[in-house]
């Protein structure tokens, strides 16, 4: 997944066929299933990880991709990749979400019954929200942006360029920002 | 999953530098293993099951069905038809609209919602200047040349983390460019009684911060956006009258644009905005008592008092050929040639939806909601006409067609005068009737 998320955001031959894609869409409504198949897993992870939970996410998620679809006519390819326009409808969907609910409620405060577990692996599902725990409450102590950056780089898996692509900003100061924020956590830790 | 400590530093060398501590090293491997989590994560099978329904893309201007996503029955033919399509426009919003074959008209308490957004969106601010410059017979080209206040600033959002009453205070401090200015405030809870601005606004918080001054019975007063920090709206109590009668309008013209360009960032972006593109507009930025002043003709005042003459810009979008929700205005007392009102706010048009309801198509509906608002009137017709933002939700705009209507006649329950404009708001997606601003005897 890695790779592929890597390549269709930063590597023209995949920047191309989502270009080919994108037009294709404008064109044709219906052909935006490709697009919307390739770029799901992403979005779905990165909202995953700003929203307390599974359910929450998926809304958020359709109404990403409800908006990209209703919002493909007037989009331009400018050199900025489609996953990256995506990400960032993505994230003024969520911060839209949360303004409207306001009160953020950590996964691991909710009631164990309003965690949607994969009823076919449940022992998956508790490790995985272990693990999801403890990184929300990693990242509690940054603000939106800094919280932003750590879950695009950890969460979703992206590296500093793609970052840097994704936020507009440049790969130096992304990375700086991400040096900052580790550098912070572990004076964090280290006062406990 | 990641645990060995040459793995991190090879997948995390962008972010640690080469004589990385082991501390910094299992941070960075604790969030990469938490991390994983995510990483590891699918989409749930409505997701995965969904599918493109082409044609309520294609064929929303002749059924105006929005665009959904639908589960694909192929995939998971058991999975029940609707589960994921737009909550936002559930098959029961559906209701007919006269002149159209259907419009889609969401709750009433969201299209509620939907006017308040349109209303709080509006930033507000006073020039209060210093008072020395206010003193009886300075010179008004002085007040003029000496504007340093700072711009307002449109600060990032804190994503749900409110700003102190303290940092409040200092973001309109730093307006007046008064370090000293003593103010007073609290943060309005959307369910407080008092306080028509907020409660009828339930989406966003505000501060209302007030300053009492000397020889004034009202206070002046600051309405702050409590997540970003941006003056929303500034009210001025001040009363006084000016010895020179009526301001010339060119000069009028001139301190409002300065006023506006000092505080307003991005302001050489925008374009003198249409007038009557204005009488919507301040419906929200004035909306502070019970009587609406939007639809007073020029010389409004938001703080009842005749004698203001409103300046607007707003941000023009080429493609398509609209205006955005980016603006600042300006209200100049025309006897004094002060500022006295303030409104400036900066809209993220970044996912706007584009246009899909025609020009024609919309004159229509909002030509027979007049004639269904008002069977009494006759000669209808549509004045201005112009597509413009409109608030959605939260701060989410969307474009519309606002469409003014002149028309003769009266209406059964005697509000509206004779040859009156009517203002309807028609989303230009979808198609709905936004907005029917329907106009009252000042």
């Amino acid at each position: 997944m890695k790779a592929s998320l890597a390549q269709s955001i930063v590597e023209d031959s995949d920047s191309r066929s989502d270009t080919a894609l994108v037009k294709a869409a404008q064109a044709n409504p219906g052909a935006f299933a490709p697009l919307y198949r390739r770029h799901l897993p992403v979005i779905y992870r990165y909202l995953r990880a700003r929203v307390p939970s599974d359910d929450e996410a998926a809304d958020l998620t359709q109404q990403v991709f409800l908006r990209a679809l209703e919002a493909l006519p007037s989009y331009q390819h400018r050199g900025l990749p489609f996953i990256a326009w995506l990400l960032r409808i993505a994230r003024n969907t969520s911060i839209d979400a949360s303004r409207r609910q306001r009160r953020m409620v950590p996964l691991h405060q909710l009631d164990p019954a309003s965690h949607p577990a994969d009823p076919d692996q449940p022992e998956l599902t508790i490790l995985r929200h272990e693990g999801t725990r403890h990184f929300d409450d990693l990242i509690s102590i940054f603000d939106e942006e800094k919280r932003n950056l750590l879950i695009l780089r950890f969460a979703v898996g992206l590296t500093t360029p793609e970052i840097a692509v994704i936020v507009d900003k440049r790969e130096a100061a992304v990375r700086k920002q991400l040096s900052r924020a580790i550098a912070t956590l572990k004076e964090h830790h280290d006062g406990r | 999953m990641m645990a060995d400590k040459n793995d991190i530093l090879r997948v995390y060398a962008d972010i640690l530098s080469a004589d990385a501590d082991d501390a910094m090293t299992r941070i960075v491997g604790r969030l990469d293993t938490a991390g994983s989590g995510y990483r590891s994560l699918q989409p749930p099978p409505r997701l995965l099951d969904a599918r493109i329904i082409p044609n309520d893309v294609q064929h929303r201007n002749a059924d105006n069905a929005p665009a959904r996503l639908r589960p694909d029955p192929d995939l998971n033919p058991t999975k029940p038809v609707g589960e994921i399509t737009d909550r936002r426009r559930s098959a029961t919003e559906l209701m007919v609209v006269p002149g159209r074959r259907r419009s889609h008209i969401r709750p009433l308490l969201e299209i509620a919602a939907a006017s308040i957004m349109f209303v709080i969106v509006a930033a507000v601010l006073i020039a209060v200047f210093s008072r020395s410059s206010d003193e009886p017979g300075n010179d008004r080209s002085n007040e003029r040349s000496a504007n340093p206040l700072p711009q307002s600033v449109p600060l990032q959002p804190r994503d749900g983390i409110l700003l102190s009453i303290e940092e409040a205070k200092q973001h309109v401090r730093i307006f007046l460019s008064e370090p000293d200015a003593d103010l007073d405030g609290r943060l309005l809870n959307p369910r407080e009684a008092d306080g028509n601005l907020v409660s009828r606004y339930p989406d966003i918080d505000l501060f209302l911060l007030t300053r009492v001054v000397p020889g004034q019975n009202i206070p002046d007063t600051f309405v702050v956006d409590a997540d970003t920090g941006e003056i929303l709206q500034v009210v001025s109590a001040k009363q006084d009258v000016g010895n020179d009668g009526s301001i010339p309008s060119e000069e009028m013209a001139m301190v409002a644009e300065t006023f506006a360009a000092a505080h307003f960032i991005g302001f050489e972006q925008l374009s003198p905005a249409e007038h009557w593109l204005v009488q919507p507009d301040t419906s929200y930025l004035t909306d502070l008592g019970d009587f609406d002043p939007a639809f007073r003709p020029m010389g409004f005042d938001p703080s009842g008092r005749p004698g203001t003459v409103l300046f607007h810009w707003r941000l023009h979008s080429d493609n398509p050929d609209g205006w955005l929700s980016t603006f600042v205005s300006v209200g100049i007392n025309e006897e004094t040639g002060k500022v006295v009102y303030y409104a400036g706010r900066h809209a993220d048009d970044t996912t706007l939806n584009a246009p899909t309801i025609s020009r024609d198509d919309a004159i229509e509906v909002a030509l027979s909601q007049t004639q269904t608002a008002d069977p009494n009137l006759s000669d209808v017709t549509a004045g201005h006409v112009a597509l413009v933002t409109h608030f959605q939700d939260a701060w989410q705009d969307r474009w519309i067609w606002a469409i003014e209507i002149t028309s003769r006649g009266s209406s059964a329950s005697g509000s509206t005068g004779a040859g009156l404009p009517r203002y309807w708001g028609i989303d230009a997606v979808t198609g709905e009737v936004v907005t029917g601003m329907m106009v009252t005897t000042p």
